[in-house]
């Protein structure tokens, strides 16, 4: 059976997935995981005033990550943040959920281009 | 002054947050302003431009600081530290565990005496548990003396023993009614077995309930010195100087606390 897509839970799953992914590679401090994003995506996907820490708590909140305060000999505390076996599982539901989100859509624009290609072809 | 001082301030004032939360998020948000800053210099931007751009990057906006309370709103644990935060110094404290420990003491220790003429089923496991919770709260007390937050792992435990032990206060009558019954359905003498239950019950309910009471005062207490503590870190985060006199002042705590923030800066 196939869910519809939610559009209201767009922006929020993308930028779970982002952060989850991120975590997947190795833990770390919160704008670690930011500035590695911003990095790997060539500056195209950014978290700007704070946004990271709502859905950084959340996740936390829900057993996907774990936040855990490191004393370092020097300098002050620092939370960093991995992920759960929990969030490991999440992440591969988003993953297949991005998957047929993208399929489904390229599908509907190449539909749509045919489309268009026909009408132009009738008219000329 | 903390570079980021007067940002962080701003963001303090608006987070409307149980203390313990509000400065987790507070040091959270100075260690990732550092990290942003120290990148941001390190890719060659001057001084300026790159504190702008991590304050840009990491403080949050007012909507997201609304969103953040949400999340972590929790009316109970932040009525119990406003309440605890009252204890404030050293004075209270003391006159805490001068006037009123001692009177909870004695009255366990009374109970316990009578127990052990008059053992009753549950005796056993009220010591256990009286036992149980001074080991724990010993080892948060230790835990708070070493700089290391109680939260997580003392102060639930605390609480649980003490919810125990409130229950078996109130299963000591239950239980103690039950066997009289019996008792009496095997031709025991009703006065005696009334007196066995008002003395052997009585005991056992008021042992346990005093050792609930303690373990809920313990954690109390507990609970707010962590609470100033976390505050104290804010502040001395804050003022970005070792000095303690500034520091204490700054998060409004009284004398009771300096060994303990001389202890962190020394």
């Amino acid at each position: 059976m196939t869910t519809a897509f939610d559009s209201q839970a767009f922006g929020r799953k993308i930028h779970e997935l982002l952060l989850l992914q991120e975590l997947d590679r190795a833990p770390r401090h919160g704008y670690q995981v930011v500035l590695e994003i911003e990095a790997r995506s060539g500056g195209y996907f950014q978290f700007s005033h704070g946004t990271l820490y709502p859905i950084l708590h959340r996740l936390e909140k829900e057993g996907l990550v774990s936040g855990r305060w490191s004393s370092p000999e020097q300098g002050r505390p620092r939370k960093e943040y991995a992920l759960k076996e929990a969030g490991r599982t999440y992440l591969a539901e988003l993953r297949a959920e991005w998957r047929e989100l993208r399929e489904r859509l390229e599908s509907f624009l190449d539909d749509g281009e045919r489309h268009h290609a026909s009408v132009r072809t009738r008219t000329a | 002054m903390h570079r980021f001082g007067p940002a962080l301030r701003r963001v303090a004032a608006e987070l409307d947050l149980p203390r313990r939360a509000r400065t987790a998020l507070l040091l959270e948000l100075a260690a990732d302003l550092e990290d942003v800053y120290a990148h941001y210099r390190a890719e060659g931007l001057p001084e300026a431009e790159a504190a702008q751009r991590a304050e840009a990057m990491v403080l949050a906006s007012p909507e997201v600081i609304r969103r953040l309370g949400r999340l972590h709103v929790n009316p109970w644990h932040g009525w119990a530290e406003e309440v605890s935060a009252t204890l404030r110094g050293a004075l209270d404290v003391v006159l805490l565990a001068v006037a009123v420990l001692p009177v909870l003491a004695v009255a366990i220790g009374v109970s316990i005496w009578v127990l052990a003429e008059h053992p009753s089923p549950l005796t056993g496991s009220v010591l256990l548990v009286g036992a149980v919770l001074v080991a724990v709260s010993a080892k948060g007390t230790v835990s708070l003396l070493r700089g290391r937050s109680p939260e997580r792992a003392e102060l639930p435990t605390i609480l649980v023993v003490a919810a125990l032990a409130l229950a078996l206060g109130l299963l000591a009558p239950i239980v103690g009614v039950w066997n009289a019954v019996d008792a009496l359905r095997g031709g025991a003498p009703a006065q005696t077995l009334f007196l066995t239950v008002v003395a052997r019950d009585g005991a056992t309910l008021l042992a346990a309930l005093l050792l609930g009471v303690v373990g809920l005062l313990v954690w109390f207490v507990l609970l707010g010195v962590n609470a100033r503590r976390a505050e104290r870190e804010v502040a001395a985060l804050l003022a970005g100087r070792p000095d303690v006199a500034g520091i204490a002042s700054m998060a409004g705590t009284a004398n009771s606390v300096l060994p303990l923030v001389r202890r962190r800066h020394r």
